[in-house]
């Protein structure tokens, strides 16, 4: 156990440094930061001067040991300093942190109730197989799969807002606020989660046990709750825990379309200023969520299921 | 993660040792007519396939063709030169059907060539870590969850902003995060099959490495390759639409459905009609190749069915 959390670590650690190797690529990728980041109108001293500045006439190895170790009054990205955000005049790590609660606040709910929704209808799918239950779910998770969140989104406010006058459609004043962008953000996981719950309550309801407990005279309703619910949980939790991590990153649009003032919809903003600052730092804080959350999640799961291979 | 990889490994040896005869696709044209879901699949693509490819036999208007005196006309409008807007028309008077039709191009264009350069590099990356391992193995398996954990929309949007939105740029920004998925399920298949007696005969009577990987390796991961591109093509489709609506997809006034709908966003409250109709196309769109990804699964690879929910 000790070893395979050691070697989970230290998998993590390279996962991080070719995430920094993307995030300092990304600049270059037009073979010229200075192209991304100066305004068009820029006069070639400017760009001269810019470039010193900020070390873009070095040789390529040398730019991404001053962008991790610091290069002038940047403190470097490993002690947490992506540079001042163009636009804002702010730390742009801190412009990320400020919006953090709010992306938050919103992948929670939206996980909340996608688990609300798709655990029950899931778990009934699986247990009245083939009857109007499964079918219902199973039509309904097909369009959840296949439905634009985005476009979801649009046909709530136009449901929710426009037509009904019921709910607010931008913006993140209060808990009224949030219940149309958690649906939206939620949708594709909830479709996701309820299919596992389905194949994984089908696969231990076909298994030995099952037909030993419902051979002993064990009732149905116990069989499913004490013996099937139990052993189906495992893979369900860490599939939970995973879309937490992708939700995190992945509310961009719900948030574009709903104005919500989380990360998203700063690096949208970053993104049409040439920010990029920001946009490095959201990009790099997010993927070390995610790694730490895929980190916690394989532990726990060892843990809950000592036969697994450790690999 | 390591937990999948392993489950597959099993998985892909026992569906290896089942013989599958040249008679499955004559099979799967039989039971696509005992489903209607699949079957429905198919033909709304076709349709949306035709819009693609020749559009102008289908749009009634010119999808360019602005009108500002008509603009934000409700569904049935006709002007009072007698055309017909049976969808209504946009913010700049242009016919909303006419645009929704020319906009199949862009969504299928970039949904088959992300799947296209994504399973290129997919299929060849999971062979090499496959059957190479070692080294190797590790360093694409590394790669592999990096790509993972970082955000794949603010990836892509930035990627697109940077390089310039392009049609081009918007494939390479989905495939490049993309490929993962095939390098996955096929560095499994081919960890079960390395091993098989045919390929370590093959090996043993002087086949190059290449001839090896080429000739008898990469037959056996076509199957769930063919798969794992139907199922990820409806995905690639909306993610598409997802970076025209916010902007950094193919530029106008090229009509893309994620354009119009981020028009509709704006409009929202005088005019259902621009949010409502591209969004519905697309949806069905993607419900249809999903269904018909449903159905292929289930008649080339049934054991495909845990690996890809």
């Amino acid at each position: 156990m000790r070893a395979y959390i050691i070697r989970r670590l230290l998998q993590s650690l390279i996962v991080i440094k070719v995430v920094l190797v993307v995030v300092f690529v990304m600049l270059h990728l037009t073979g010229d930061p200075a192209d991304v980041l100066m305004p068009e109108d820029s006069t070639l001293e400017d760009v001269a001067e810019f470039k010193k500045a900020m070390g873009f006439d070095k040789p390529l190895h040398v730019q991404y040991f001053n962008f991790l170790f610091g290069f002038g009054k940047s403190k470097g990205v490993l002690r947490g300093d992506f540079g001042f955000s163009f636009r804002h005049e702010l730390p742009a790590v801190d412009l990320v942190f400020e919006h953090f609660p709010a992306t938050i606040d919103l992948a929670l709910v939206a996980v909340i109730i996608s688990i609300v929704v798709a655990l029950p209808t899931g778990i009934l799918s699986a247990t009245f197989r083939n009857t109007w239950i499964d079918y219902v779910s199973s039509i309904g998770s097909m369009f959840g799969q296949s439905m634009p969140n985005f476009w979801l989104g649009l046909m709530l406010i136009l449901i929710f807002a426009v037509g009904l006058d019921l709910l607010p459609t931008s913006g993140y004043e209060g808990w009224e606020y949030i219940i149309l962008p958690a649906l939206t953000a939620g949708l594709y996981q909830t479709a996701r989660i309820m299919r596992v719950v389905r194949s994984g309550m089908l696969e231990v309801l076909g298994s030995d046990y099952i037909q030993t407990a419902r051979s002993k005279g064990v009732s149905e309703y116990l069989v499913i709750v004490r013996h099937a619910l139990k052993n189906a949980s495992i893979p369900v939790v860490t599939l939970i825990g995973l879309e937490l991590g992708v939700l995190l990153g992945g509310t961009v649009v719900t948030e574009a379309v709903f104005a919500w003032p989380g990360v998203g919809f700063l690096v949208i903003d970053a993104i049409n200023n040439q920010d990029y600052p920001v946009v490095q730092a959201a990009v790099t804080l997010l993927a070390l969520i995610f790694v730490g959350i895929n980190l916690i999640v394989d532990i726990i799961y060892a843990w809950l299921d000592p036969r697994i291979v450790y690999g | 993660m390591a937990q999948e990889q392993h489950a597959t490994v099993g998985e892909f040896a026992e569906a290896a040792e089942e013989p599958r005869g040249p008679t499955n696709f004559q099979l799967a044209v039989r039971d696509l007519k005992r489903r209607p879901p699949a079957l429905f699949g198919l033909i709304f693509l076709v349709i949306v396939l035709l819009w693609a490819l020749v559009p102008w036999l289908f749009s009634p208007l010119d999808p360019y063709d602005q009108n500002l005196r008509i603009f934000l006309k409700p569904p049935g409008f006709v002007d009072p030169a007698g055309n017909f807007y049976l969808l209504g028309t946009d913010q700049q008077g242009r016919d909303m059907l006419s645009r929704i039709i020319w906009g199949a191009r862009i969504s299928l264009i970039v949904g088959f060539a992300a799947v296209v350069v994504s399973g290129f590099i997919g299929i060849t990356l999971g062979i090499v870590a496959g059957y190479f391992g070692g080294v190797i193995d590790a360093i694409i398996s590394r790669i592999i969850d990096s790509a993972l954990s970082i955000p794949f929309i603010l990836l892509a949007m930035s990627i697109v902003a940077i390089m310039g939105p392009s049609l081009r740029n918007v494939i390479l920004a989905i495939a490049i995060r993309t490929w993962i998925v095939y390098a996955r399920v096929i560095r499994g298949t081919v960890l079960s099959v390395k091993e098989v007696e045919y390929i370590t005969g093959a090996k043993a009577s002087g086949c190059s490495t290449f001839r090896v990987l080429f000739m008898h390796v990469l037959p056996n991961v076509l199957s769930p390759a063919i798969v794992i591109a139907t199922l990820y093509l409806g995905r690639m489709i909306i993610i598409e639409a997802a970076l025209s609506f916010l902007g950094v997809g193919v530029p106008p006034p090229t009509p893309t459905w994620g354009g119009m709908l981020s028009h509709g966003r704006e409009y929202i409250d005088t005019a259902w009609w621009i949010a409502f109709f591209p969004g519905m196309i697309l949806m069905l769109t993607v419900l249809s190749v999903n269904l018909l990804g449903d159905w292929l699964r289930d008649t080339l690879d049934p054991k495909m069915k845990r690996l890809t929910e």
